[in-house]
């Protein structure tokens, strides 16, 4: 081809290179210090070493129909675009390229100066994934061409940019995951050319290196091979061994595994086989909105844990102080009970206290504990929730944690009130309604009236408040009869 | 274990103290774990009249984990799923909502207190839930129609 003609010898002026906004510029013109980002770590680039190798732009696997390259054939050649050279030594040149690849649509369609313009400005791996598979799902072309940063462009002597200028490569490196290089050694009557394509696929989370190039692996055409292999690169088991055992759900599987048209399940077919493949479930498909419904409510409940906290550490249900139980803390007819097991407590019967002073059988409350660190009254944890790997035990008299009832906590209650503490722990214990899903309410008088106020310190809303105000009025059914520690300072201590 | 103990002990207080309109048996005198209650339905709701079998189930870790709700009959109602489960979603009942103070028979009144006012927001059927937002009057006749047809 013609174009490589079109190779001069670039200026001889010094590059300097940005390591940290990729930014480059010319030394004479801006000196050692980055322009950008004002960043001192920068290089000055150099024929034999150039730093921009490291951030090196995403290739894409070959299609063997193509045309011929200077007399060797080259599967490539018919996609590059923007082929540019570098004189890195006497009698020695450095070619880059750029490549357009195209997500399930028809060939051809580039479109210049638009690299940057995908992964560099979504950030992280799976922005650029997304935001290439997106874009393609929407029909649009998904450009895959990427600043070479390697060369002075033939035409131009200038990194091509759509800001145009040096310091347009700023935000052309991509985010991708690189694995697959595959070099290849032309020898012409300009000297001697290496070009390296790395494709943009797999899991090797690291730059590839033009100086030693990784071995070739298989390089995937579609999508849905893509995240496959993704996928699989990310998780040890591949994408049916992970989360394993939920078997059977699936949402509609866009041709994964063989499929060839990777948009076959529609546009986000492939949103989905990614979803799918990352879930681990394979199988069955859906095909109607109820029964994604179903399968979503499934995984949902299947996986709850999600906004619930986890279980306590051992330690701190062990470092949990006891105590006997009082004549204080029987309700009004005399009695009091574990709210958990229900089983009838008696004064000296030794309990367990936690930080919110709401007391259990010790079984009981481990029993819960391993599980959730919450009080099953009002939800305070028992971890410390700064230092989470000291396993001390939250003393009773320490600030609660996660206090929805806390004005510090709660936007739009008393700002400007400090947590007034009430120190309960030798209170009698107040059952909260148990339907009612407040926050620890026993902490702080301004919180407690938020609580007992109509709940409006509480922070949720929608359904289950209305499930709470709807039970608002159902207190009678609480073990002691107490009618619910909602019921304001008053109602705290006696 | 504890779990069965205070399960006998729901049960009888339960069935002394039924929430209103409710009535809870075994399903089977051998399983404590499968309740089953009938419920009335509301009376100021389209479901009046209408006499509900709802299902049960305790885990074997209840109270540690939520107790499941199904309608054994039918319903037209957006929290309630229109299918062979009938499974009622309900905030409380969520594990990560759920605590063990919670009682069957607190579930049993909030279920009543769903039947009476639906909330579409947080529905499983999300056709229903529209109905009966935008057009209530169609939506009360449907749940009627449906009372007469499988409630009664």
């Amino acid at each position: 081809m013609d174009r490589t003609n079109q190779q001069q010898p670039p200026r001889q002026r010094d590059m300097v290179y940005c390591h940290q906004c990729e930014n480059e510029w010319y030394r004479d013109e801006h000196g050692l210090t980055c322009p950008e980002c004002q960043s001192d770590f920068t290089e000055i680039i150099e024929a034999e070493h150039d730093p921009r190798d490291d951030h090196l732009p995403d290739l894409e696997p070959p299609d063997h129909d193509r045309g011929e390259y200077y007399g060797t054939p080259d599967p490539d050649e018919g996609d590059i675009d923007g082929l540019r050279w570098q004189q890195t030594g006497p009698g020695q040149v450095r070619g880059t390229f750029n490549r357009t690849y195209q997500f399930g649509g028809g060939q051809g369609d580039q479109q210049q100066g638009q690299q940057g313009q995908q992964g560099g400005g979504l950030g992280g791996i799976f922005g650029g994934m997304l935001g290439s598979l997106v874009q393609g799902a929407m029909n649009n072309v998904a450009q895959r061409q990427q600043q070479p940063g390697q060369a002075q462009p033939g035409q131009e002597q200038r990194p091509q940019s759509p800001e145009g200028g040096p310091g347009g490569r700023a935000a052309s490196a991509p985010d991708t995951a690189r694995a697959g290089t595959t070099v290849r050694h032309y020898h012409g009557p300009l000297g001697h050319m290496t070009i390296a394509t790395s494709s943009n696929v797999g899991g090797n989370l690291h730059p590839r290196d033009a100086n030693a190039p990784q071995p070739f692996q298989v390089q995937p055409n579609y999508i849905d091979q893509i995240m496959q292999q993704m996928v699989m690169n990310i998780g040890p088991g591949g994408p049916h061994g992970m989360g394993g055992g939920q078997g059977g759900l699936v949402f509609a599987d866009g041709g994964m595994g063989g499929g060839q048209n990777p948009f076959a399940a529609g546009p986000f077919g492939n949103v989905f086989s990614m979803l799918n493949g990352m879930t681990g479930m394979g199988g069955d498909a859906v095909f109607s909105q109820e029964e994604m419904d179903r399968v979503i409510t499934r995984m949902m409940e299947e996986n709850q844990t999600g906004h619930a906290p986890g279980p306590a550490s051992e330690a701190a249900i062990r470092a949990l102080p006891t105590r006997p139980i009082e004549a204080k803390d029987l309700a009004d007819n005399g009695k009091a009970e574990c709210t958990i097991c229900m089983d009838e407590v008696l004064i000296g019967n030794s309990v367990t206290v936690l930080p919110c002073s709401h007391w259990f059988h010790d079984d009981c409350i481990t029993a819960w504990l391993s599980e959730h660190d919450t009080c099953p009254h009002c939800r305070q944890g028992i971890m410390p929730k700064d230092e989470t790997s000291s396993n001390s035990a939250r003393q009773p008299s320490q600030a609660p944690l996660n206090d929805m009832s806390n004005p510090a906590q709660v936007p739009g209650s008393f700002p400007g009130a400090a947590p007034d503490r009430q120190e309960t722990s030798g209170s009698r214990q107040q059952p909260e309604s148990p339907s009612l899903h407040r926050r620890a309410s026993s902490t702080s008088s301004a919180g407690r009236q938020a609580s007992s106020g109509g709940r409006q310190g509480s922070s949720r809303g929608g359904m289950f408040k209305g499930m709470r105000d709807a039970f608002g009025g159902s207190r009678n059914n609480n073990n002691n009869g107490e009618g619910g520690s909602g019921g304001g300072p008053g109602a705290a201590g006696s | 274990m504890a779990s069965n103990k205070r399960i006998m002990k729901e049960l009888g207080e339960v069935r002394t103290n039924p929430p209103p309109g409710c009535n809870v048996i075994l399903a089977n005198e051998d399983d404590m774990n499968i309740w089953e209650a009938t419920m009335d339905g509301p009376s100021d709701s389209p479901y009046t009249g209408g006499r509900f079998k709802i299902q049960i189930t305790l885990p074997k870790e209840y109270p540690f984990k939520p107790p499941r709700v199904a309608f054994l009959t039918k319903i037209y109602h957006p929290n309630v799923m229109n299918d062979d489960t009938g499974s009622m979603c309900l905030g409380m009942l969520r594990p990560d909502e759920w605590k063990p103070p919670n009682k069957i028979a607190d579930v049993l009144r909030l279920v009543r207190t769903v039947l009476a006012a639906p909330q579409p927001d947080d529905a499983v059927e999300q056709q229903i839930a529209r109905e009966f937002k935008d057009d209530r009057k169609s939506f009360d006749k449907v749940a009627k129609e449906w009372v007469v047809r499988y409630a009664k």
